[in-house]
């Protein structure tokens, strides 16, 4: 990978870079990025970091969270609903342990 | 890390150690965390287990049963979360960030939507089209990201990326810890088959299991086995993932540098302080010209230097 001293910032072509963005990875000029969370970012992926996230932007995304939330629910409830159907469908004799012991009359 | 060693992680036995290491010193609340969500859960199954495999009636009331097994279940994983956060702060060398009400809701948020998937679709990786490793990873990533400031969509994207990296270190460590988990397991077998012998040898109480010890190997017996093997391996599977993250994300960061950097200059402190405890003593000659050799080397400064000296300490 080139050095950082051999590449030229994205947005100007003519400015040296002294900078590479940790989000996009793309090379900067020092006009072009600024420090946010101790980290040097440029200015799109800044943006994109402060931008209010989906759930807050729309009311309607709680909904979608809320769905979320029950399907989960609904998939783990289904999940120990089948283990309880499988217990309750094995034998007695394994879960006493006695499935595999050999009654004597059967043997004679 | 140097830089080479920080693109291809560290080694799994180093992870490992470190795992152990950092759960050995961690405070007891940080375990009580861990404890808090894990026992209740691990009690509830082995009731659950216990009911529908011998309750005659345990059909009339599955569903009641199933939906307390989900809320138990829940109810670990966010305790979990909130163990590998501490576990996290603890190798960062910070305080953990305050736990706001907000927070503790978008964690068990963010558990709900994600973690009951994986019921299904760990056990389902096994199938060679699945890679269990990067399965596994993902689930133990969704508890150890999960700090209550990213949401669901963030969560996921994070422990996507992370459960990808370093895939080779990944399952090395699942073989050691499987070989690990499958020797804690013989161990817990063997002191619960021999402690109804060791009971009847001291107090002499005669019980079922010293009249038939193969009364012992029923199906609850081998389920309490797996609930106490679960409850002494995961804590050191879940810090060695909290550890994997934190890894992985200080490539960006630098919070493993930012965390050495820290340490280092807490284990100089004590070495500079007598230095500037000797230099408030009330003789100020003294001070001056220990601080003049200790700048040139043995030469004395001018009275006048020494002062400047003396007000730069």
């Amino acid at each position: 990978m080139p050095s950082i001293t051999q590449q030229r910032c994205f947005n100007h072509a003519m400015r040296e870079a002294v900078a590479r963005c940790p989000e996009c990875k793309q090379f900067f000029c020092r006009e072009c990025v600024t420090e946010h969370d101790d980290r040097v970012l440029c200015a799109n992926c800044l943006r994109n970091l402060t931008r209010k996230p989906f759930v807050q932007r729309f009311a309607l995304a709680r909904i979608l969270v809320a769905a979320q939330c029950l399907f989960g629910l609904l998939i783990a409830w289904y999940f120990f609903f089948l283990v309880g159907r499988g217990l309750l469908k094995l034998p007695n004799s394994f879960h006493e342990g006695t499935l595999w012991q050999v009654n004597s009359n059967d043997q004679e | 890390m140097k830089p080479k060693r920080r693109q291809l992680g560290l080694g799994a036995f180093d992870l490992i150690e470190e795992a152990t290491h950092l759960l050995r010193t961690a405070p007891a609340a940080t375990l009580a965390a861990y404890y808090l969500g894990a026992i209740p859960f691990v009690l509830g199954l082995l009731f659950f287990w216990a009911d529908m495999s011998r309750n005659p009636f345990a059909s009339e009331h599955l569903a009641d049963a199933s939906l307390a097994m989900v809320l138990l279940f829940l109810w670990m994983k966010f305790w979990q979360a909130l163990f590998t956060r501490l576990i996290r702060a603890q190798r960062a060398a910070q305080p953990a960030p305050p736990l706001t009400f907000r927070a503790a809701v978008r964690i068990f948020i963010v558990q709900t939507i994600w973690q009951p998937s994986g019921l299904f679709l760990v056990p389902l990786s096994f199938i060679p089209v699945l890679s269990f490793p990067w399965v596994y990873a993902f689930y133990q990533n969704i508890t150890a990201l999960s700090d209550g400031r990213d949401g669901a969509a963030q969560v996921f994207k994070k422990s996507w990326r992370q459960a990808g990296l370093w895939p080779r270190q990944n399952g090395i460590v699942i073989l050691i810890l499987a070989g690990f988990i499958l020797y804690i397991f013989w161990n817990w077998s063997a002191v619960c088959l021999a402690l109804p012998e060791l009971f009847k040898m001291f107090f002499g109480v005669e019980s079922k299991f010293t009249r038939s010890p193969y009364s012992l190997f029923n199906s609850t017996f081998f389920a309490a086995m797996f609930g106490l093997t679960y409850l002494c391996a995961d804590p050191i599977l879940k810090t060695y993932y909290a550890l994997r993250c934190f890894y992985g994300q200080s490539i960006e960061s630098g919070e493993d540098i930012k965390a050495d950097l820290m340490a280092v200059a807490q284990v100089s402190k004590p070495a500079v302080s007598p230095i500037s405890k000797s230099a408030s003593r009330p003789n100020a000659d003294n001070r001056k010209n220990q601080y003049a050799m200790s700048i040139r080397g043995g030469d004395s400064l001018s009275p006048q230097k020494a002062a400047e000296a003396g007000g730069l300490q």
